[in-house]
C-alpha cells in the first residue's frame, strides 16, 4: 500500500474519530441544554419559514405597488375627467362670453367710414352728430 | 385743413361727435375749378369717392397748378373710378356752376376772405386755427 493511502486513511480515521467525539459531545449537550440548543434551531426554522412569507410579502409588497399604480391609474383618469370637465366648463364659459363680445363689437362704429350726401355737401361722419364742421378751402 | 383734418377725424369724427363737409373756394382760377369739379365728379359715382379724391388731391397738391383734365382722369383711374364716366363729367363741366356758386357763397354768406376757414355749426372761424381752438369751438357748439 502506498504511503499516501496510509496517510489518507489515517487522516480519515482521525476525522471519523473527531466526528464521533463531536457527536458524543453534541448528544451530551442536547440532553443537558435542550431548550438552548433547540431555540436557535426553531429560530432558524422560523426564519426559513419566514423566508417564503417574506417572498410572499415581497409579492404583497409588489401588490401595493400595483395597487398604487392602479390607484394612480384610477386617479389619473379621474383627474383627466376632472380636467376634461374643467376644460369643458371653461370652453362653455368662453362660448358663453364670446357672443357677448361679438354683440359688443358692432356697437363701436368708426364714423370716418360713413359718408352721406345732404344738400350741396357730402359729409363724412355721423349724420346725427351734434356738430357740423365745414372746411371752407381750396385744394391748391 | 390738411394739418388738422387727421386729428379732427380721429378724435371727433370717428367717435360720432362731429360730421365734416367741404365747401369749395376757387382762389386759383381754372386750376381750382378743375380740382373742385374732380371731387364732385368722383362723388357723383359714390359719396365715399368724393373724400377719396379729396384726400388724393391734397396729397398731390403740387401737381394741381398745371394739371389738365387728362391729369384728373389719371387720378380717377388711380382710385378705381369709372374713368369714362368721370371723363364725361369733367369734359361737360357738369359741376362747374355748383362750385362757382359755393365760392360766391363764402363771401356773400360768411364774408370769408382768408383760407382755410371753418364754419362750425354756422359760426365762422376765419383763417388757420390750431387744434385746441377746434376743441374749444366743438365744446361750445355741443354746449
Amino acid at each position: 500500500m502506498p504511503k499516501y493511502w496510509k496517510r489518507a486513511l489515517t487522516a480519515s480515521a482521525r476525522l471519523t474519530i473527531l466526528a464521533l467525539l463531536l457527536a458524543a459531545l453534541w448528544a451530551l449537550g442536547a440532553c443537558g441544554n435542550m431548550p438552548e440548543v433547540e431555540a436557535p434551531a426553531e429560530e432558524d426554522v422560523a426564519l426559513e419559514e419566514v423566508a417564503p412569507a417574506t417572498e410572499a410579502d415581497t409579492d404583497t409588497s409588489d401588490e401595493p405597488v400595483s395597487e398604487t399604480s392602479e390607484v394612480a391609474e384610477d386617479a389619473g383618469p379621474e383627474e383627466a375627467v376632472v380636467t376634461g370637465e374643467m376644460q369643458t366648463d371653461s370652453e362653455e364659459e368662453i362660448a358663453a362670453e364670446t357672443p357677448e363680445e361679438e354683440v359688443a363689437v358692432p356697437a363701436v362704429e368708426d364714423w370716418t367710414q360713413h359718408f352721406v350726401a345732404e344738400g350741396q355737401y357730402i359729409y363724412v361722419g355721423n349724420p346725427e352728430a351734434a356738430v357740423t364742421i365745414l372746411d371752407v378751402s381750396d385744394f391748391l | 385743413m390738411l394739418r388738422t383734418e387727421p386729428q379732427l377725424m380721429s378724435e371727433f369724427v370717428s367717435t360720432g361727435q362731429v360730421r365734416l363737409g367741404f365747401h369749395h373756394i376757387l382762389d386759383h382760377g381754372q386750376a381750382s375749378e378743375y380740382a373742385s369739379m374732380a371731387t364732385e365728379c368722383a362723388g357723383e359715382q359714390s359719396p365715399t369717392q368724393f373724400w377719396t379724391m379729396h384726400d388724393l388731391l391734397f396729397s398731390s397738391q403740387s401737381q394741381l397748378f398745371r394739371a389738365d383734365k387728362a391729369t384728373y382722369n389719371a387720378f380717377a383711374s388711380q382710385i378705381g373710378l369709372d374713368v369714362a364716366a368721370f371723363g364725361t363729367c369733367m369734359a361737360n363741366d357738369t359741376h362747374l356752376a355748383k362750385v362757382r356758386a359755393m365760392n360766391d357763397e363764402r363771401v356773400s354768406e360768411w364774408s370769408i376772405r382768408r383760407r382755410p376757414s371753418f364754419v362750425i355749426n354756422g359760426k365762422v372761424y376765419e383763417g388757420g386755427i390750431p387744434f385746441n381752438a377746434f376743441e374749444i369751438a366743438i365744446q361750445e357748439a355741443i354746449g
